[in-house]
């Protein structure tokens, strides 16, 4: 009886090393409502001496 | 760094990235948002998926989901890159961020101590932990300190 091995390929060929960064002036107008996390970070105060 | 990564989107003043998560799940769109804390030199590094929320005419940045698509790693080096950028274009400004679990957080942790070496050429990396007082402290950054979140720091190059 033949086995058949099927590779599986763990590439995903929409990411690279040499990916690109773009500018999308859509995003400049996008609004978005504070998240719980975001309203907790808030509130933290920072005594950093870097 | 020489992981795979998506192609970001950035807004004009590149405090917004945009990017593709794209696997067996389908394409889901992720974003990172630098916000501005009560510290002028510190930005909260917030990252998830974008959800248009109908009522309210707003996006929802929500990072409690778990996507499953099969990309953690991409993912993880494309949030990366967005730091590069990030402090790039601002050097004089920290990046905090933790997990929205303790779980994430140790895997940002777990990120971080795999690609110590190469992203210490870029910045100086910090634990963040509270003090008595309810205030946030910096401590050198170890692989295995529980910590609260990481600050980034871009070295002077």
């Amino acid at each position: 009886m033949k086995t058949i091995v099927k590779k599986i390929s763990t590439e995903n060929k929409n990411a690279s090393v040499n990916s690109k960064v773009k500018i999308n002036k859509k995003l400049d107008d996008l609004k978005f409502i504070e998240s719980n996390k975001q309203e907790e970070v808030n509130k933290l105060t920072f005594n950093l001496n870097l | 760094m020489k992981h795979p990564k998506y192609d970001l989107y950035r807004n004009t003043k590149t405090t917004i990235f945009e990017f593709k998560s794209i696997g067996p799940n389908g394409e889901i769109t992720k974003v990172i948002i630098f916000n501005a804390t009560q510290s002028k030199d510190i930005y909260n590094l917030a990252f998830g998926d974008l959800i248009y929320n109908d009522v309210q005419k707003r996006y929802i940045l929500d990072d409690s989901i778990i996507t499953d698509n099969g990309d953690r790693n991409i993912i993880l080096a494309t949030v990366a890159k967005s730091v590069y950028f990030f402090t790039e274009k601002y050097p004089e400004k920290m990046v905090f961020f933790k997990g929205s679990t303790l779980g994430r957080t140790r895997l940002y942790r777990s990120a971080i101590s795999i690609n110590l070496e190469e992203l210490s050429e870029t910045f100086t990396i910090f634990g963040a932990i509270k003090n008595e007082f309810g205030n946030i402290i910096s401590v050198p950054f170890k692989p295995n300190a529980d910590v609260l979140g990481f600050i980034i720091k871009r070295k002077e190059l």
